[in-house]
């Protein structure tokens, strides 16, 4: 838990180095540290919900302390769902200023929409099987196949059709085309950004834990 | 340095990171007690 409180001191030096320290980008200017936080923020909504469909393949093959495991899935799932909103806000805002327009339905800005809405019906799902008792299973089938497309739509469907999208970390010459001080500031709050994922996992799943047994002390 | 709009921008988003890192730290000191609480509850039982 110690390092995952780091992120306390973490965050403001990284709100430094983003917004005084680097230089602004050649063309689009001071508006490109939005960056900083937009890659950071996209980076944690995918590892959520890897996150999520690791734990609800982990459940289906041990089927034990369910209760706690397929509360560890749905809670990395709702940060990822944060995570994910805020990707497409400070995607938005980026766009308005490098293209003109909040919205643009660019390849990537429409896959990772989908990704949303597909975490949405998870929610939908989870609490409208909140009676049946297989809700375990079938929720963690569906965030196992979410996962499984997740790297299809933000990975490969943006490479497929034309995209206005700046070149992503990951890009097709493997290449990452960031000087030294801009590399250093974007992950070091890949880093720290990761390290509130965790944090806020830790404390929901500490919550989860205590809801789950006072629920098992009421039933005996 | 404090010409600098970006300053400003600095300044106001530090301000929104204490706001949340207050509101964490709270929650989670608030959820420790109340896990080390249920466990001497549940042990005693």
């Amino acid at each position: 838990m110690f390092l995952y409180r780091l992120v306390y001191i973490l965050m403001p030096i990284g709100i430094f180095l983003s917004l005084l320290w680097v230089p602004p980008a050649n063309i689009l200017g001071d508006a490109s540290r939005i960056l900083y936080f937009h890659v950071p923020v996209a980076w944690v909504s995918f590892l959520a919900f890897i996150i999520a469909g690791i734990h609800s393949i982990v459940l289906l093959i041990k089927k034990s302390d369910i209760p706690y495991r397929e509360a560890m899935a749905y809670n990395s799932a709702a940060i990822g769902m944060v995570f994910t909103v805020l990707t497409v806000i400070t995607g938005s805002i980026w766009a308005k200023v490098s293209w003109g327009h909040f919205w643009n339905w660019d390849p990537r800005e429409t896959s990772i929409v989908i990704l949303m809405l597909i975490y949405i019906a998870y929610f939908s799902l989870f609490s409208a099987l909140k009676s049946n008792p297989n809700r375990w299973g079938i929720s963690s089938v569906y965030l196992i196949i979410s996962m499984i497309i997740a790297p299809f739509l933000i990975f490969i469907v943006p490479r497929v059709y034309p995209s206005l999208h700046p070149d992503t970390i990951i890009n097709q010459d493997k290449k990452i085309h960031l000087e030294a001080s801009m590399r250093i500031t974007l992950f070091f709050l890949v880093v720290t950004f990761t390290l509130l994922y965790g944090y806020i996992y830790k404390i929901t799943n500490k919550l989860s834990l205590i809801i789950i047994k006072l629920r098992s002390s009421h039933d005996i | 340095m404090i010409s600098n709009p970006l300053f400003f921008v600095f300044i106001v988003v530090l301000i929104i990171w204490i706001g949340i890192a207050l509101l964490l730290f709270r929650i989670d000191r608030k959820i420790s007690l109340v896990e080390k609480e249920v466990s001497e509850a549940l042990d005693e039982k």
